[in-house]
């Protein structure tokens, strides 16, 4: 018998994996159609909505980078929103200083921000833990410190770019094809699902494999060969270019960015809301951006106070804790499965 | 060829593994002996995750004292842990690409090597199945082929066969005689005396962290100083 098991798994040549695109949708179907739907219908809504879900766009990608800290290196970033600040002001002197296309600086403060978070993670590079999440919340909270006194690039000179006296502050051009509110969300929301997609070939690459080798256990992952050092600081690397993405493309949104809205706490907020939405699924950036940014600015003209909001994400995040080990995102396929299976037995 | 030199392992005091001296050269080597005798120690000391306090060990020749346990799988030294070890939301496939990626192989050849590791140890139709979801077995054959999957010299395997049923443990036997032939020295931890005797031709007994016995498979599982560990009886009683 056991010959012949191995004889036939022998003929039936090498295993045949799912191609990329078919493996891609099988996975995040939800979050592909979501995508689809808001670029078809957010067009569509009042200016002001389309720059409430335009920053929301961005703060997706910061919510990716924290997602992917938390569920694949077990890290707390507690900088989300403060990385953000770091890819805007990177992406606004880059833009100040050199003039150079949108794409330019969108790169450059990727990178820049990765390069910072991986500088960030170096402390979390060894150890697992807190060190890690003080570090960022006090990276988080110097960082505000500094933008809310400091400031900007608005188009002056010098290190730090900030105009003086009578000058006007510039505001940052946006890219050529999306000048109007509602191209710039289209070009927002493609960026963010192209980043998405990166990060998502990313998790099917190497990287992503060790990083699931060190989620199953540091033992298991030193056995079969991984690098930890190398695949964290990847994992650090990734989210800060996700949230420098997100910071530069919020700058191109509105312009200039206020450093008053970089408070640490804000940083925290999205931690909590990422964790509500469900880590394991990359839709839980889109949940989470939808809860930081949408949901308040919902509650708003509904004439409830925002604060409100913050109370009802406590209650969430214990229901989360408590009950809903997989968040919303874990809710939503339940519930996605359970509306297929009733469609697939009315059929019969 | 596994050769280890006065080897003492202390844990804040506790001697787990004290004065270890053997050498353990079987095709199959087994590694033998009662619950809390020190062997998946051993195997700590092996796969360079414990450092012991004195002792070398010495792997086909080479000093592995100073080699650290996440380069010991590219020197061709592989091991399985004792509950199965695997990323449940990888499938069976991605698992073992985790050492083709740390081996730095083409996809070309890790294709190639992936489709043979599968084959030889029956996984090829589950391969794309998520870890999460095999049976027992099929994560003991995960963890086997992903240390086959760096071609190693050495494959050391941590009581495989417990709560495996009876057809699952034939088909690992089957297995793991076929190894030597490909290059792997197998070291098995077991508490079977009929799996360790139709399996190995060397064995090694640990009791209290100390060599008991050592040598050719019948004539050590025959010494009654091994059984005598075993039973718990009285070492002058049965000698
Ligand atoms: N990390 C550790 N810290 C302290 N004691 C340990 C540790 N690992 C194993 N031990 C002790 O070492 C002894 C040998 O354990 P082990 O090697 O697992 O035995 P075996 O695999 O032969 O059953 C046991 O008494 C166990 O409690
Ligand atoms: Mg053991």
């Amino acid at each position: 018998m056991t010959a012949t098991h191995i004889q036939d798994v022998t003929q039936s040549g090498g295993p045949t994996q799912p191609g990329f695109v078919k493996r891609m949708w099988r996975d995040n179907a939800g979050t592909i159609i979501t995508l689809g739907l808001l670029i078809t219908i957010v067009p569509f809504l009042p200016v002001y909505w389309i720059r409430v879900f335009t920053s929301m766009m961005a703060v997706a990608a910061a919510a990716q980078g924290v997602a992917i800290l938390h569920e694949r290196i077990g890290h707390v970033s507690l900088a989300g929103i403060g990385m953000m600040a770091v890819g805007g002001w990177i992406g606004l002197r880059v833009a100040h200083g050199l003039g150079l296309p949108f794409e330019i600086n969108l790169l450059v403060a990727a990178i820049g921000a990765g390069a910072i978070g991986a500088l960030l993670g170096l402390p979390g590079i060894r150890h697992k833990g807190l060190i890690f999440a003080l570090v960022t919340l006090m990276f988080a909270a110097g960082l505000h410190v500094v933008v809310s006194s400091v400031g900007f690039p608005d188009g002056g000179s010098g290190f730090w770019g900030r105009v003086s006296g009578s000058q006007e502050r510039a505001f940052m051009a946006r890219p050529a094809v999306a000048q109007s509110d509602h191209a710039y969300f289209i070009y927002t929301t493609l960026i963010v699902t192209l980043a998405f997609g990166l990060t998502y070939a990313i998790l099917k690459s190497s990287a992503g494999r060790a990083w699931a080798m060190i989620r199953a256990g540091d033992a298991v992952a030193k056995s079969a060969g991984v690098n930890m050092k190398a695949a964290r600081f990847k994992a650090f690397f990734l989210a800060g270019a996700l949230s420098g993405i997100g910071g530069c493309l919020m700058a191109g949104s509105i312009g200039q960015l206020d450093g008053r809205s970089f408070d640490a706490l804000q940083s925290l907020l999205l931690y909590g809301l990422v964790i509500v939405a469900g880590p394991w699924s990359l839709a839980a950036a889109l949940i989470a951006a939808f809860l930081y940014r949408v949901f308040p600015a919902l509650l708003d003209s509904w004439g409830v106070d925002g604060d409100i909001a913050m109370i009802i994400f406590g209650i969430a995040l214990i229901h989360a804790i408590v009950n809903a080990p997989r968040g919303i995102a874990g809710q939503l396929q339940d519930l996605s499965a359970l509306i297929s299976s009733k469609f697939g037995g009315a059929a019969r | 060829m596994i050769e280890l030199k006065d080897i003492t392992v202390s844990f804040g005091g506790v001697k787990p593994i004290s004065g270890l001296t053997v050498t353990m050269g079987g095709r199959i080597q087994g590694l033998i002996g009662p619950n809390g005798a020190g062997k998946t120690t051993l195997l700590n000391v092996l796969s360079g995750f414990v450092t012991p306090v004195s002792g070398s060990i010495t792997l086909f020749g080479e000093n592995f004292g100073p080699v650290r346990a996440e380069a010991r799988l590219e020197n061709g030294i592989t091991r399985s842990f004792q509950t199965p070890q695997v990323a449940a939301d990888l499938t069976a496939a991605d698992n073992i690409r985790v050492s083709f990626d740390s081996l730095g192989l083409s996809r070309a050849d890790a294709h190639t090597q992936l489709t043979e590791v599968l084959a030889l140890t029956g996984l090829t139709a589950q391969a794309e199945v998520m870890a999460g979801a095999l049976d027992g077995y099929s994560l003991r054959m995960v963890e086997i082929a992903r240390c086959l999957a760096a071609k190693p010299r050495l494959i050391m395997l941590d009581e495989p066969a417990a709560g495996l049923a009876a057809d699952e443990r034939a088909r690992l036997m089957t297995l793991l005689k076929r190894l030597p032939d490909m290059g792997a020295q197998v070291l098995i931890i077991d508490h079977d005396f009929d799996l360790i005797g139709d399996l190995c031709d060397q064995v090694a007994v640990l009791d209290f962290g100390k060599l008991v016995a050592s040598g050719p498979t019948q004539e050590t599982l025959a010494n009654p100083k091994v059984r005598a560990a075993y039973l718990g009886e009285d070492e002058e009683d049965a000698a």
